[in-house]
């Protein structure tokens, strides 16, 4: 009965996305719009880092190749959709409702485009795997044990709050022409897509502690450029 | 090649032959002598000796564009194209060349037999693929050492682009050959294959694939007796449409450049690579196949089904004997269980064990060295419905080890698994994850099995006719097949005289029935069937050989008495082939059906002309005596029995006696039916493997002489064993049929008999097969399983052309004639071997060798009432497909660990990110930060109150609720298991 594993997977990585969807984003048709090109954009840069890899056919095996340069692509595509969506600040003012809140708070397209980023890259990368984690048998007659299915999930949900984060500090970093924060989105983004190669060798604790370690730093980074500070934050805890 | 190749008439010389007849031709305007071949234009009938005089015709007179294209290949394979070798390799100028035709042009081997312009064939839809005339499309090969250099001629001339005539290549033929007795199901196969289309220009014939291909593949390949028909293939559908849609616009045809294209070696490699696919999935590290596994099939006759269940899963248990089984079934933690024993503690206690336990799911059986003293899974009296009552009694059973276990409804699936590699795979792994703490099994991961044998049908034929009915069912789909096959009859002499065209019956002849079964059976798919029956078939073709040389025809027209052969198929399953043939004669419809007393064809043969009827058993387990036994003293066994004992003092009178043989149902008809039956036990089966996987060369003591003389083969083999009992029963026949002792020196061929027992035991591609046929078979016995009625056997289409080939008579040289043009239906003409010494010189036999259906007439009279229990009723269930897999079952532990973090995960955020909004609302007001973000994301709070309006009002929303609910609880519930 490995269905449990597969809601199991499903509950821990669309989670936490799907709550955040419901509260902030499904009452409001424009957001949806924003996070539905985002995942669109998303899928295009896979199609183009994809491409590249088959092209590429020395290289094929290597995965560490193809990872690298997938980081590029979807940091380019990003900017895109950055692009874009400045582009189309106007549009948006005749179209939605609260358009006040929407243009003056850039900070909220970008956690839009980024959830978006995110629900799909997570989408992609655990789709396969948890189809397969419904039939009777689990990891580890032939390589893997049998926390595979579950910190895949773990990685995946890891993922989707990271391109959260990420559009954040990205955008804000563009609208400042701030490098250093663009670069530490890339920097940041090849490290934790680096730090999944480790999951062959079985150990998955090691990538996964990493992670979410970068997770928390990203996160409050992410909180401090959209205005928040520890005040701020102690302020909201602490008072009732 | 000294001589001068000159012109006759003007003196004039040339380099080789073909130039000068070119030259007579077109210069002196004469047709040469001497032609090798001849291609006929498809437009005009014109003739042509070559291809490039035929192609100049095609472009000079017909105006045909011809294009030529070069291209590279590394291999033959990469070369898919449907052309075929007509010659060997050419050697030229330190360059080998190879042609190749187009497969569906036709060329004539001389002027002879060219077709006139009234003759022009049409186009076959199916059939030949050769049209009749030339095609000029061919294929020119220059073999170098690293390429192959090919130069195509385009286009096709003369034929269509049909689909019917393009053919599978052998190594596709091979490959899918060996995915099939892998076990990969049909539906698999197809649906890798239709997925590997990735463009329009791989598009070949592979992948144009349907069942009919894989149906003749397992037929050619003789891979197993039955396929499961299948209902919904809508995926299959949609490919033959847009099949259709290309074939329109006509890309079979290799695409038509004009240029040149040069391509490097390493070009080549470069496409090479980019048409292999990649990506491993998850699912491939998590399962292993296990192959070579034999299951089960469901069978059902018409109060009961037989044979296990569907497919299970289950942990593996590998138990080397039974304590370790009792340990498990006590002490096993984790049910279900699969039990993984060897074949000889296959036993009913064993089973009922193992159902009573309530713990297992299947069971594995597997081959080891061990020497068993018996293994039958038959009843103690094999066929107890259809048998003479009285004729098995309780104090001497025929079968005393028989278990009966092929006959029992077994609440699992059961495995049998041969190969040696395969079993220590499974235990490996059972060491590795199962084999310690069984206490605490339930709390890690364990190496299981997945069984899958899914059977359509239940509860019994009646049912699964019915259910299978378009008359009670909008949409019936086959649930079960009958079993059947064909019975093979022969006479010894024809039943007509009288030239090829002109042929009368010889009517008011009686006749000798000399006869064996056909088929055998086993608990899983693979039969071996060494005693019984191949001993009585091999007897049985001895006799007719034998007869053949002793007897001459005028003994036969002096006594008006002939032979007939008759071999009995599905007997195993209550007399399938006797009862119908029975039920054939006695409406006179044998040898052929539909002709009246007085027709032209063939006489009619009822059951009051068979003078007497011998039945050949098991004769192999017992070289010391052999019974003869009958239940009436008639006069005419009695005499036929003297001439036994006179000629063998082994042979033994067994009175009021009746193994189980086809002539019960005979006998049961008619009452006083003159048969006996001749086999090698008096009270009880000295084969203690009847109807199993262990009745095998070994149980009959064969060993095979290979290329042997009579004086190679011991005197006390098996060999000599049965060619003597052959010579006895044929002496004894000889003299019932002339009156008079046999004077001849003639012995039976023990030869022969070396021959064929290899063809039935090792090897198909045996020398008598080879003198038959041309089909070239795999390396396995062929299967003796009657199988269900619309799946030919393989075994006895082989051993119908044996019996007919060893009761042939000469008729001269094997040629094109030698064929049933114009038809008579007393013969056939075929061109075969002249023995088995002469594989290589050919005759043309006359046969008088037919088939008759094996199908029980309860499946051929309408409203048959199953109950009345006069015809048997067996029939096998279609499955969909039938394989194990090994995999790791994760622990309930494990499972419930991981749904509880995903909720948790679910629960957690939600809470989350709902407070923390709500925290910011009114902890830090809007409009008093700078930080509005996460205000601003907060949707108005009618949001809510309208969604939760929403789900109380509307039904389907309440409805989905409930059913998360609903899955929720299933879920948890199941975790706990």
């Amino acid at each position: 009965m490995t269905v449990c594993e597969f809601f199991g997977c499903t509950f821990l990585a669309f989670g936490p996305p799907f709550a955040m969807f419901i509260f902030t984003i499904a009452s409001d048709p424009v957001r949806i719009i924003i996070l539905i090109a985002a995942a669109f954009f998303w899928l295009l840069s896979l199609l183009l880092s994809s491409m590249l890899w088959f092209a590429v056919v020395p290289l094929r095996k290597e995965l560490a190749f193809g990872l690298v340069f997938s980081v590029f692509c979807q940091e380019a595509f990003r900017y895109i959709i950055y692009k874009i969506l400045r582009k189309a600040e106007n549009g948006f003012k005749k179209i939605s409702d609260d358009s006040a809140t929407l243009i003056e708070n850039k900070h909220i397209l970008a956690y839009v485009s980024g959830l978006g980023f995110g629900i799909m890259s997570g989408a992609f990368s655990l789709v396969n795997v948890v189809a397969d984690a419904v039939g009777p048998g689990t990891m580890g007659l032939k390589a893997g044990n049998e926390m595979f299915f579950i910190s895949s999930a773990a990685i995946s949900l890891c993922f989707i709050l990271l391109h959260t984060f990420w559009s954040v500090i990205f955008f804000n970093a563009w609208d400042n022409k701030n490098l250093v924060q663009v670069g530490y989105v890339v920097l940041s983004h090849l490290i934790a897509s680096c730090l999944t190669l480790l999951n062959r060798y079985q150990n998955y604790y090691v990538c996964i502690i990493p992670l979410y370690l970068i997770v928390c730093v990203t996160g409050s980074f992410a909180f401090k450029v959209a205005g928040g500070s520890y005040a701020s934050f102690k302020n909201c805890i602490s008072i009732k | 090649m000294g001589d001068n190749i000159t012109c006759n008439i003007c003196d004039k010389q040339y380099s080789n032959v073909s130039n000068l007849n070119k030259h007579v031709r077109l210069l002196h305007n004469i047709e040469p002598q001497v032609k090798k071949r001849c291609l006929v234009c498809p437009t005009c009938m014109g003739m042509f000796a070559t291809y490039v005089d035929l192609r100049d015709h095609l472009i000079t007179t017909h105006k045909v564009e011809m294009y030529k294209e070069e291209k590279c290949f590394n291999n033959y394979a990469e070369m898919k194209c449907a052309y075929v070798k007509t010659t060997g390799n050419k050697s030229w100028k330190n360059t080998e060349k190879v042609y190749y035709i187009c497969h569906r042009s036709h060329v004539q081997r001389s002027y002879r037999y060219a077709p006139q312009e009234e003759q022009h064939k049409m186009e076959k839809s199916q059939g030949s693929a050769k049209a009749s005339v030339t095609c000029p499309s061919t294929l020119d090969v220059t073999l170098g050492k690293q390429q192959l250099n090919a130069v195509l001629y385009f286009p096709h001339v003369g034929h269509t682009c049909s689909l019917a005539h393009i053919n599978l290549t052998k190594t596709e033929r091979k490959h899918i050959a060996g995915k099939i007795s892998e076990g990969v199901s049909f539906e698999k196969i197809l649906d890798e294959i239709r997925d590997s289309i990735t463009d329009k220009t791989s598009l070949g014939r592979i992948n144009l694939l349907d069942r009919q291909d894989l149906r003749n593949i397992t037929r050619d390949f003789s891979l197993k007796g039955n396929i499961q028909l299948h209902q919904n293939d809508v995926k299959g559908v949609f490919i033959i449409l847009s099949v259709k849609i290309l074939q329109k616009n006509n890309i079979f045809q290799i695409p038509i450049m004009n240029k040149t294209i040069k391509c490097t070696l390493s070009a080549c490699i470069i496409l090479q690579i980019l048409s292999r696919g990649h990506g491993e999935r998850t699912k491939d590290k998590m399962y292993e196949r296990i192959t070579g596994a034999r299951g089960c099939y469901r069978r059902l006759n018409a109060t009961h089904q037989i044979a296990d269940r569907d497919g299970s899963t289950g942990v593996i248990y590998y138990a080397e004997n039974i304590e370790q089984l009792d340990f498990i079934l006590h002490n096993g933690t984790a049910p279900p269980y699969i039990p993984v024993i060897p074949v000889k503690n296959l036993s009913i206690d064993v089973i009922k064990k193992l159902i009573d336990s309530g713990l297992v799911s299947g069971l594995m059986v597997h081959a080891n060295n061990d020497s068993l003293d018996y293994f039958t899974h038959d009843y103690q009296c094999p066929n107890p419905l259809s048998s003479i009552d009285g004729t098995c009694r309780k104090d001497s059973m025929w079968n005393p080890h028989g278990t009966a276990l092929l006959f029992a409804d077994i609440p699992f699936p059961i495995f049998y698994l041969e190969e040696e590699e395969e079993v220590w795979k499974i235990r490996d792994c059972f060491k590795k994850f199962n084999d310690f703490h069984y206490e605490a099994q339930s709390d890690r991961p364990l190496c299981s099995l997945e069984l899958k044998s899914f059977m359509y049908a239940t509860i019994d034929t009646p049912t699964c006719k019915r259910r299978s009915s378009i008359m009670t069912n909008l949409n019936p789909v086959k649930f079960c097949d009958p079993l059947g096959d064909s019975n093979i009859w022969a006479s010894l002499y024809p039943l007509v005289e009288g030239s090829r065209n002109e042929t009368v019956p010889l009517r008011n002849y009686k006749y000798i029935v000399v006869s064996a079964r056909m088929d055998t059976t086993s608990m899983f798919e693979k039969t071996v069937g060494g005693n019984s029956p191949v001993t009585g078939i091999v007897t049985l073709l001895t006799v007719a050989k034998y007869l053949k040389g002793i007897l001459k025809q005028e003994d036969i027209h002096e006594a008006k008495l002939n032979v007939l052969f008759i071999l009995f198929n599905g007997e195993t399953y209550d007399y399938i082939g006797s009862q119908r043939l029975l039920y054939d004669m006695l409406k006179g419809d044998f040898p052929v059906k539909g002709l009246d007393e007085t027709n032209s064809i063939l006489p009619i043969i009822r059951p009051d002309d068979i003078e007497l009827f011998i039945e050949l058993s098991q004769l192999g387990n017992n070289r010391d005596e052999l019974y003869m036994h009958y239940l009436q003293n008639r006069t005419e066994i009695l005499n036929f029995y003297s001439k036994l004992h006179n000629y063998s003092e082994k042979m033994r009178d067994v009175p009021h006696s009746l193994p189980p043989a086809s002539l019960h149902t005979f006998m049961k008809m008619l009452p006083s039916f003159p048969g006996l039956v001749i086999s090698d036990h008096e009270t009880s089966y000295t084969n203690h493997f009847y109807n199993s996987i262990f009745d095998d060369m070994h149980n009959i003591g064969f060993e095979y002489y290979p290329n042997a003389t009579e004086q190679d083969i011991r005197e006390d083999s098996l060999q000599y064993f049965i060619a003597n009992v052959s010579e006895i029963v044929g002496k004894s026949v000889y003299e019932t049929i002339t009156g008079k002792k046999y004077s001849g020196k003639q012995t039976a061929d023990v030869v022969l008999v070396n021959e064929l027992f290899q063809c039935y035991l090792e090897d198909p591609n045996c020398k008598v097969h080879k003198a038959t046929q041309k089909g070239k078979l795999p390396k396995v016995p062929v299967s003796l399983y009657v199988g269900v009625d619309h799946v030919a056997n393989y075994a006895t289409t082989l051993t119908s052309l044996t019996l007919g080939w060893l009761t042939a008579d000469d008729v001269g040289e094997s040629d094109i004639n030698c064929s049933n043009h114009p038809r008579n239906y007393a013969f056939k003409y075929y061109n075969m071997s002249k023995s088995i010494q002469e594989l290589n010189t050919t005759r043309c036999y006359k046969i008088t060798m037919n088939t008759t259906d094996a199908i029980s007439p309860a499946f051929i009279i309408p409203d048959y009432n199953w109950t009345s229990g006069q015809y048997s009723t067996w029939t096998e269930s279609t499955w969909a497909e039938m394989n194990v897999r090994m995999f790791l079952k994760p622990s309930s532990a494990h499972e419930k660990m991981t749904i509880a973090i995903g909720s948790l995960s679910v629960i957690f955020s939600f809470i989350f990110v709902y407070f923390w909004l709500l925290l910011f609302l009114s902890n830090v007001g809007a409009g008093t930060s700078k930080f509005v973000t996460l205000y601003s994301l907060v949707p108005p709070r009618e949001f809510y109150t309208r969604a939760i309006g929403n789900i109380m009002n509307d039904p389907a929303y309440l409805g989905s609720g409930i059913m998360c609910i609903i899955l929720m609880m299933v879920l948890s519930r199941n975790s706990d298991h």
